[in-house]
């Protein structure tokens, strides 16, 4: 494995198999590396996308209705919301969750509810219900953070188009407030949005690592943990350069996402 | 752009404008309700953390052997107000030591992200051209390696070179310092776009004034509000970063206290002492709020055509 070598040489020759696409295998327990990230990548990717697309709909929400009404007490309950989020430790918040909704439960119309608190489900044996009881707290966990980040930009976006002649137009036509906001104005307040999604990528994939952590969800953020606890500097190693390839690629995307959104915008 | 804007001479900062537009700093600050709440809730946690030694009701690290049954005692038992954590050791006293490890790695580290973040930032604004290309591709490598797992790495490497007892003060700020200083590069390098084209900066170069000198004391000082709302909103950054690699237990290494680590072994007895979970993460929260409340407010008194 080269383990006598200086640590720069090791590096090169570790790099020099990465870029062949080479990952090594983990000193711990003999594995490849890429196989065994690859292999807990779809929970992680589930976790991810359904945190995304939960704090994208609440947040995008939340962000035109108070838009809609700015400086009313709903407009100041939700610019608090989002301050709470910004500020909430995610680790915490995870065992908060976990307090609330598992550990304790919440009775409500006579029924004890309490959630899943670790795992990806209860059984092998697949059962749609199960997976998503297991998928609720992780998501909103994950979630907070941007639903409150892109509530806050979206609010903003939203108030800065609102201001412009073309949608004076509209209300002047005397449109509807609510076909202004969705048919006119919303179009070009979320182009800016996919610019602050992709600048929060690296933070998501942070914030899976601790979720994943705290419950027990079998992705690749816990594998990364675990590996740290073995001083697994290949599945380390491995681990860092695929999620700064995903961010990097998603990144990319979302660029071009934006010329094509923005007739505006050239890339020369 | 800069040849487009003509800027008048009178506008350039006169002795008494200076001291009007202090004033409107202070008012507008005041007119920002929760801000000075939040710079009122930082000084008493600013207090009790550089007196915690002479406030704190016990040693935070001694073990009340007398009452202690090998459970968390709850709050107000045995004279604990806030009771203890799984080893007997009083809450309230070891969240008055973690405030002051949290607070002192977060004001370190944010000093030191944001010397290197400005000297680079301003370096590449100001000479622009190949270097502010490297400088910034530079920029966009840190930016583009999601920076907790980095962390992680970076502490588990020093931990495995020596032992787990040098993830101590020091090696935790050096290492979350020099890599979250990306965004105030960047931020600076903006701001020194536009400043090195203003007259007053044509005028400094033309009396022959070394770029050294140029940069620092004539750009620098037109920078600083911009720079003084980031580090207020990176010392919330910080708090949270530390307290997150403590918890996952390669930050502050047990038995010094700091609010990540408390919470660390807090989930397994979350059933019978919920309070063990309770206390350390509100503390995080409620000194987060409060600095976020508080970079805003100033952000509308500094830079109120920043919103």
């Amino acid at each position: 494995m080269g383990l006598d070598q200086p640590v720069p040489i090791q590096y090169l020759h570790w790099l020099g198999h990465i870029v062949r696409g080479d990952f090594g295998y983990s000193t711990s327990n003999s594995e490849s590396v890429l196989r065994a990230i690859l292999e807990r990548m779809p929970a992680t990717l589930t976790l991810m996308g359904s945190a995304f697309v939960f704090s994208l709909i609440i947040g995008v929400g939340m962000g035109i209705y108070s838009a809609m009404r700015p400086y009313s007490w709903v407009d100041y309950t939700i610019t608090t919301f989002a301050f709470f989020g910004q500020s909430m430790p995610i680790f915490w918040f995870a065992l908060m969750m976990q307090l609330a909704f598992s550990v304790t439960g919440v009775t409500a119309f006579g029924y004890h509810f309490a959630l899943p608190s670790a795992g990806i489900s209860s059984s092998d044996n697949f059962d749609l219900g199960d997976r998503l009881s297991h998928l609720v707290l992780p998501t909103i966990t994950l979630g907070l953070l941007y639903i409150a980040q892109w509530s806050r930009f979206m609010r903003s976006s939203m108030l800065e188009v609102v201001k412009t002649d073309y949608i004076r137009t509209a209300s002047a036509k005397g449109l509807d407030q609510r076909v202004v906001i969705f048919k006119h104005a919303l179009k070009n307040a979320l182009i800016p949005l996919v610019t602050v999604i992709a600048l929060s990528l690296p933070a998501l994939v942070g914030g899976a690592v601790v979720t994943e952590t705290i419950f027990a969800w079998p992705g690749m953020g816990r594998l990364f943990i675990n590996a740290l606890g073995q001083f697994d500097f290949a599945l380390l190693m491995g681990y860092l350069m695929l999620v700064s390839f995903l961010v990097v690629f998603f990144n990319l995307l979302a660029d071009i996402a934006y010329a094509w959104l923005d007739p505006r915008v050239k890339y020369s | 752009m800069a040849a487009t804007i003509p800027i008048p001479a009178a506008a350039s900062p006169t002795e008494p404008e200076f001291q009007e537009s202090r004033n409107n700093v202070w008012r507008r600050f005041r007119r920002h309700r929760i801000a000075p709440v939040g710079a009122a809730v930082l000084l008493v946690m600013a207090f009790v953390a550089i007196f915690a030694h002479w406030l704190a009701p016990a040693d935070p690290n001694f073990i009340d052997q007398a009452h202690w049954t090998g459970y968390p005692l709850a709050p107000g038992v045995a004279g604990h107000l806030l009771g203890t954590d799984e080893n007997g050791r009083d809450l309230l006293s070891r969240l008055m030591f973690g405030a002051q490890i949290s607070l002192t790695v977060a004001v370190f580290a944010v000093f030191m992200e944001i010397a290197i973040g400005t000297v680079l930032g301003a370096i590449a604004g100001y000479y622009g051209g190949w270097i502010d290309f490297w400088i910034m591709r530079l920029t966009d490598v840190v930016l583009s390696i999601p920076l907790l797992p980095l962390l992680l790495v970076l502490t588990a490497i020093v931990a495995a070179t020596s032992n787990k007892a040098s993830l101590n003060f020091l090696t935790i700020v050096i290492i979350i310092g020099g890599l979250s200083w990306p965004a105030v590069a960047r931020l600076v390098r903006a701001s020194f776009l536009s400043l090195r084209e203003r007259e007053f900066a044509e005028a400094a170069r033309a009396l022959g004034n070394r770029d050294g000198r140029i940069i620092f004391r004539h750009l620098l000082p037109n920078a600083v509000a911009p720079i003084i709302v980031q580090a207020t909103l990176e010392v919330a950054n910080v708090i949270i970063l530390e307290s997150t690699l403590s918890f996952l237990g390669f930050g502050i290494q047990p038995p010094t206290a700091s609010w990540g680590n408390m919470l660390a072994n807090a989930s397994s007895n979350m059933t019978i002492a919920p309070w063990v979970a309770i206390f350390p993460g509100l503390c995080i929260l409620v000194t987060v709020l409060s600095i976020n409340y508080l970079g805003d407010g100033l952000r509308d008194a500094l830079d109120p055509n920043m919103r």
